[in-house]
């Protein structure tokens, strides 16, 4: 690429980068999950400290935790983020004049993705910039940020996975609406799924790797591979599974697989947006 | 690329077959001319904007090739669209932007600078007379304020190279007026112009050269002037004092299609004007007297309509 072209690319990437942010500053949608995402994470940090009267510099770790370690909060705050993101324009009909200036479809695409989590990034900065301010104001000193860093290393994971996924429906079905319950069916009958069997028959290494569900394992795993790397990797809910493999190399499985989630969602919605024809409304 | 192209756009045997559907469109061969106004003429459905989204990449075309520019048209190559000021047939902008802000993101895309940009953005908002309301969020807009934005954000890199989709329509007079007023303006500064319509008063009005478009076909093309005065025949009235004389005089010429006898009147259809003084003279030799011709002025609705009858009987 040459200078010039490289300057060009930046200044269009700036533009539409300019141009979500006015999206979503402006989206009542998103500013609603924004603040029902800090609420969450105020009541936890509180329930912790007064209520549970967790170890004091727990608190800060565990209301970071919260972020990815649910499915809800990637739902509410991935999710909903991307679900218009490339159905907007077709249920707008507002691509027509958008692909009439000199900017590609790949370059749309790949753009959408990137400024989704570039403004994902920024919510959660905010969001966990909110629970240390708390928990510190609250409940004084923390320590431990090396290992909340860590863990909210694997909640961007984890929420990253699910924007993408609804990301991709939106390039798929065109359809906003659609884009956002199908990700939430497919969770919720996934998970239901899952943990029936899980419960009947105990964990296997596939209910970690189960998309849309064992994304929630991330921050734990990166948490546990931060403090005893070399340890057998295990997780206790109503039976011990127990794998074999040590915390390191669990974790780099489980993040190597959802990036490569992630890669496959992102291409197999690029395919669908390239056949899409443009119409009028 | 070439920008001095006699054609700035061509189509070679351009097709498109919609899904489950006839062809819309179905090996369509346009050029036109540069630095001219060419009107696209036809009835809703013709397939006016079909071919419009396959110059501009919108559309794959089902068979054949577009040049814009003597460039191939590929949706991929999204630089082309610098050198063409589209505007669509119902131009639509994110509600949730202000016209400032939608014009300064476009030009982005095109790579202007940022002071070029502002004042260009000003400049244009006054043009298409949305100056007061450029800080109002798009989604209050009405169809006509729409399709101001839209004209801006055709205009805003002044291209050498307009496609208009129906630029007229929504307007009202005043609007019709502006943008018409527009049109020409870019033209006067040697910007070749494509615009579609299926208002033939319009295209008269505006244009130097049309494009006839029928069922997905170029029923004709070339300049009004000669879609007005040749191939196209002729209804006229002729008021003589020996018509028994006259008819005889006329009836062989090959030029004339039928003729009736109403009293002192003969009406006949020829095949152009241009075959008046030549059966004037002939009379006129004869020592006939010509107390009349009247020649039933053929507007461009009339010859249109001749068209399309035309295309219908084959
Ligand atoms: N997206 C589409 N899917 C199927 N048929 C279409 C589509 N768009 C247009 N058509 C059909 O193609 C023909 C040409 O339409 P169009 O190009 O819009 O004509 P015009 O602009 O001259 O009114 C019409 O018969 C129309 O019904
Ligand atoms: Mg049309």
């Amino acid at each position: 690429m040459k200078v010039n072209d490289f300057k060009t690319f930046t200044k269009k990437l700036k533009a539409l980068l300019k141009y979500d942010f006015y999206r979503n500053i402006r989206s009542l949608r998103i500013i609603i999950a924004f603040v029902l995402v800090l609420a969450i994470g105020i009541i936890l940090a509180v329930l912790y400290g007064f209520v549970l009267k967790v170890n004091k510099s727990d608190i800060f770790i565990m209301s970071i935790l919260y972020l990815g370690e649910s499915n809800i909060v990637p739902l509410i705050l991935g999710s909903l983020l991307t679900m218009d993101a490339i159905s907007a324009e077709f249920e707008k009909g507002t691509f027509i004049t958008t692909f009439s200036k000199p900017i590609t479809r790949k370059f749309y695409y790949f753009g959408k993705s990137f400024s989704s989590f570039i403004y994902l990034l920024m919510e959660i900065f905010l969001l966990s910039l909110a629970a240390f301010i708390i928990s510190f104001v609250f409940f004084g000193n923390q320590g431990k940020i090396d290992e909340a860093m860590i863990i909210l290393s694997g909640s961007v994971l984890t929420i990253f996975f699910y924007a993408t996924f609804t990301f991709a429906l939106s390039a798929i079905f065109k359809n906003s609406i659609a884009s956002f319950f199908i990700t939430f069916g497919i969770w919720l009958a996934l998970d239901i799924g899952v943990g029936l069997y899980s419960i009947l028959y105990g964990y296997s290494l596939w209910t970690f790797l189960t998309p849309l569900v064992g994304e929630t394992f991330i921050p734990i795993a990166l948490a546990d591979a931060y403090k005893n790397p070399n340890a057998i990797f295990k997780y206790t809910i109503f039976k011990t599974y127990n794998s074999g493999m040590t915390n390191i190399n669990f974790s780099f499985l489980i993040v190597g697989v959802n990036i490569l989630y992630i890669a496959i969602l992102l291409i197999a919605g690029y395919i669908f947006f390239l056949k899409a024809d443009i119409k009028e409304q | 690329m070439n920008l001095e192209t006699e054609y700035p756009i061509r189509t070679e045997k351009l097709s498109k077959k919609y899904i489950k559907s006839k062809f819309a469109l179905n090996e369509v061969d346009i050029r036109i001319k540069s630095g001219k106004i060419t009107g696209f003429l036809g009835v809703n459905g013709a397939g006016k904007t079909t071919t419009i989204k396959l110059l501009l990449g919108l559309l794959e075309p089902t068979s054949g090739k577009a040049y814009i520019f003597d460039e191939e048209v590929k949706s991929e190559k999204a630089w082309l669209k610098k050198y063409i000021g589209y505007l669509p047939e119902f131009p639509r902008f994110p509600g949730f932007l202000t016209p400032v802000e939608l014009l300064k993101i476009y030009g982005e895309f095109y790579g202007m600078e940022k002071g070029e940009l502002s004042n260009r953005v000003r400049e244009l908002l006054n043009l298409v007379e949305l100056s007061d309301v450029e800080n109002k969020k798009i989604k209050t807009f009405s169809k006509g304020m729409m399709q101001r934005v839209g004209l801006a954000s055709a205009l805003l890199n002044s291209p050498p190279l307009y496609i208009l989709d129906e630029p007229t329509s929504g307007l009202d007079l005043l609007g019709q007026q502006l943008v018409k007023n527009i049109i020409r303006d870019q033209n006067s500064q040697g910007k070749t112009v494509f615009m579609s319509s299926h208002l033939l008063k319009e295209v008269q009005e505006m244009c130097s050269d049309i494009i006839l478009l029928h069922g997905g076909k170029v029923l004709w093309s070339g300049e009004i002037k000669e879609l007005l005065s040749s191939n196209i025949n002729t209804n006229v009235r002729l008021n003589v004092d020996r018509t028994d004389e006259t008819v005889k005089l006329i009836k062989d010429l090959s030029f004339i299609k039928s003729f009736t006898v109403n009293g002192n009147m003969i009406d006949m259809v020829v095949e152009s004007q241009d075959n008046i003084p030549e059966i004037s003279t002939i009379l006129v030799k004869n020592n006939i007297k010509i107390y009349e011709i009247k020649i039933e002025t053929l507007n461009i609705e009339n010859a249109v309509l001749n068209l399309l009858k035309g295309d219908e009987s084959e």
